[in-house]
């Protein structure tokens, strides 16, 4: 066979070639089964981007090696093509999930898993109580509730307040008439870019 | 002889990378870890595979291509996990409690507040112009 390994084909047997080319392709479509488990198994839409991502990075790579070994390089804008299309979903898919869009797989009892560690470790004192954004949502809509009133609480601000969307703000049922998402999106995405350019 | 040695150590290592990307995305317990495992290992497995490539065909049509696309996934792979990794966190059912330190929630609190308050003003402003034309 007239492949790109002239020199090892010709002091080796092939054998060592083929050997080495089918332990090498072992091992990408155990990389490509894993991903494909995690995509089905993915509890939420992120999760299987994330190993849909890996999925085609394993077939670029596959793609890489191939051309490598047969020493043809029209499969090389094939690799191109495929990077693109897995930035521009990876991308689309973040932007526009929502909260409604989490936990996509009903949770079994046997796919939970406890972290005892931390938790043990933080109920004895030993480690610092972490208070996410959730419980400090709720403190500031419990202070809201004396200023506003109640049409803070009915509408469901401090819910909707960290969706980094448009789209997410539309599905919420009771707001979507009130909202105009042009004019929502530009402060928050100014409020949200300063509020992540303070930390970084 | 040594090219074609190097070609094959290069592509094996590739192979295992990308095996450890899949695993990694698949034991790991919780999103964030699993955004870390996959892509980084991602980004260096390409890249040893255009060495091995560029070992074997040396011309510069192929390695323009080859430079393209590393260049390609150098720049994009970090804006697609920050961008994952933003949005995991910011719908909150991903975050549990295995983080030990939460650094950003600070700036994230502060930041909704914010959107908060802009949006009464808007709603206030919006229901003074209802009763002005009204």
């Amino acid at each position: 066979m007239t492949t790109a390994f002239g020199n090892l084909a010709g002091d080796y047997s092939s054998g060592t070639l083929v050997l080495v080319s089918a332990a090498v392709g072992m091992l990408f479509f155990a990389a490509a089964v894993l991903s494909v488990v995690r995509i089905i198994k993915g509890p939420s839409i992120l999760d299987r981007m994330i190993a849909t991502d890996v999925l085609l990075a394993t077939i670029m790579c596959g793609l890489g090696g191939f051309a490598a070994v047969s020493g043809r390089t029209d499969v090389l804008p094939v690799m191109l093509v495929i990077a693109m299309f897995g930035f521009v979903g990876s991308v689309s898919v973040s932007r526009y999930v929502s909260r409604s869009d989490m936990r996509t797989t009903p949770r079994t009892r046997r796919a939970r898993r406890r972290d005892t560690g931390s938790q043990a470790l933080r109920a004895s004192g030993a480690l610092p109580q972490v208070k996410d954004a959730a419980t400090r949502e709720d403190e500031i809509r419990h202070a809201e509730t004396g200023q506003a009133g109640a049409e803070v609480q009915a509408s469901g601000l401090g819910e909707l307040a960290g969706r980094p969307d448009a789209g997410a703000r539309a599905n919420d049922p009771g707001t979507a008439a009130e909202r105009e998402p042009q004019e929502g999106s530009a402060p928050r995405e100014g409020s949200a870019a300063e509020g992540n350019g303070e930390r970084a | 002889m040594i090219q074609d040695t190097i070609t094959l150590v290069m592509i094996a290592g590739a192979g295992l990378l990308s095996l450890a990307a899949a695993v990694g995305a698949l034991r790991f317990p919780d999103l964030l870890s699993r955004m870390h495992a996959a892509s980084k290992p991602q980004l260096f497995g390409l890249v040893l595979v255009m060495f091995a490539v560029t070992v074997q065909v040396f011309q510069w049509g192929p390695i323009s291509t080859m430079l393209l696309i590393v260049l390609f996934q150098l720049f994009t792979v970090p804006v697609a996990a920050h961008m994952v990794g933003r949005a995991g966190y910011r719908t909150k059912h991903l975050r549990r409690s295995m983080l030990y330190r939460d650094e950003l929630s600070d700036a994230v609190s502060r930041a909704q507040a914010r959107e908060v308050a802009e949006r009464e003003r808007g709603d206030k402003e919006r229901a003074d112009e209802g009763k002005h034309t009204a």
